[in-house]
């Protein structure tokens, strides 16, 4: 079984200001957000991941430095990942959740529709081929979750993908093993298996 | 088998003063949490549920009668549907909980959630709304979608929310959802 692990980035300057931030920026992570990534990357550790990509913003390249470094591995920066496409209101104040929006708000405030992340991530998806670990976005990640569970925006509002949270999903099925986790359980730790290429308990 | 919309009870006094109650009395609801369950009772009028079901906790069958006001359908109590004990630290505020695990801590555990909300989901038959606790409705939503309480972190059901299963197929159709879907609502037969 193989398994792509998305994992959010963590908290950052841009989430702190509330300022929707995708392109042309420098917004590091907090020293919150650096020990919420260290923290995830310490769940990853024992796992037999192969590949990398991280988002090009640099909330996402941050991240993906510091779970690198854990895994001995280098990012490939992937654009369809990138952070929802905010158009005009690019650099601008908003305090609330993307996600909470209508389509037709985000229409009216430029910002890229429900479908376009899906449509992004889907792609993306169907390329992975082995164990990997994805650096990306809240929306990104909770609108791919949501398809795969077959629920639109209405339907999935609870679903909430935290700062550094880990959504693991199978490849090719895309059946969700864990949805916005901070701790991944010993028995899933069973199930992914581990470096050494042993699923521990199996003989 | 049946369809269930799951309801998370209103905000209540033990939400404001941040007191974890298992108590079936004490913390009604406020009028903030009025509203809340009055917007979600809106949104299913219309539909024909053939009962509401209630937690037997006082914050559920505020929830309950507001709902069954708005939409003339009748109510009875469960027990099943009832919040997670809390043990000792029961009326205690959340700061007082200490690090670790439900069972460490002497709440209920996952299982026994688990156990009695599988079990009230196998009872029902045709449509109906049961209104509950955030932990109950979490755990219900989490079997169906075969994940265990760490991997189910990412689902946040809030006060005044709706989720929806069909317990036959197991399929989940909202996950604490502020308004019943344009597809969900066609589906059900509503306004």
């Amino acid at each position: 079984m193989k398994y792509a692990i998305f994992i959010r980035h963590g908290e950052s300057e841009s989430n702190v200001l509330t300022i929707l931030a995708s392109r042309n920026e420098s917004y590091h992570l907090t020293n919150k957000g650096i020990s919420q990534v260290k923290r995830t990357a310490s769940q990853l550790h024992d796992l037999d991941i192969k590949s990398m990509y991280t988002s090009p913003v640099t909330r996402a390249r941050d991240t993906g430095d510091i779970i690198a470094k854990e895994l001995n591995l280098k990012p490939e920066v992937r654009e369809e990942i990138r952070e929802t496409d905010f158009g005009k209101s690019e650099g601008k104040l908003f305090p609330g959740k993307i996600s909470e929006l209508t389509d037709e708000e985000r229409g009216d405030m430029g910002i890229e529709s429900w479908s376009s992340h899906v449509n992004r991530m889907r792609s993306f998806f169907s390329g992975l081929r082995e164990n990997s670990v994805i650096v990306s976005h809240g929306f990104l990640i909770k609108a791919f979750v949501s398809d795969l569970l077959q629920l639109n925006s209405d339907e999935s509002y609870g679903l909430t993908i935290r700062f550094a949270s880990i959504t693991i999903v199978t490849i090719p099925d895309g059946k969700l093993l864990t949805i916005g986790s901070v701790v991944l359980s010993k028995e899933l730790k069973e199930i992914l298996g581990n470096k050494s290429g042993k699923h521990t308990g199996d003989f | 088998m049946a369809t269930i919309f799951l309801i998370r009870h209103g905000e209540s006094e033990a939400n404001v003063k941040e007191v974890l109650s298992d108590s079936l009395e004490g913390y009604p609801l406020t009028e903030k949490g009025k509203d809340e369950i009055r917007r979600i009772s809106l949104q299913l009028k219309g539909i024909k549920f053939d009962k509401i079901i209630s937690s037997p906790v006082l914050r559920a069958r505020e929830s309950a009668d507001i709902i069954s006001k708005v939409t003339g359908i009748r109510i009875e109590v469960d027990e099943r549907l009832r919040e997670s004990s809390m043990g000792v630290y029961n009326n205690k505020h959340y700061f007082e909980l200490p690090e670790g695990g439900r069972e460490a801590k002497g709440l209920e555990s996952w299982d026994s959630i688990s156990t009695r909300m599988v079990d009230f989901s196998r009872n029902q038959g045709g449509t109906i709304i049961a209104v509950s606790h955030q932990i109950t409705i979490r755990v219900l939503l989490a079997h169906f979608l075969q994940l265990g309480e760490l991997e189910s972190y990412g689902l946040d059901i809030s006060k005044g929310t709706l989720s929806v299963i069909d317990s036959a197929s197991g399929k989940v159709s909202a996950i604490g959802s502020m308004r019943l879907s344009e597809r969900l609502k066609s589906r059900m037969g509503g306004d």
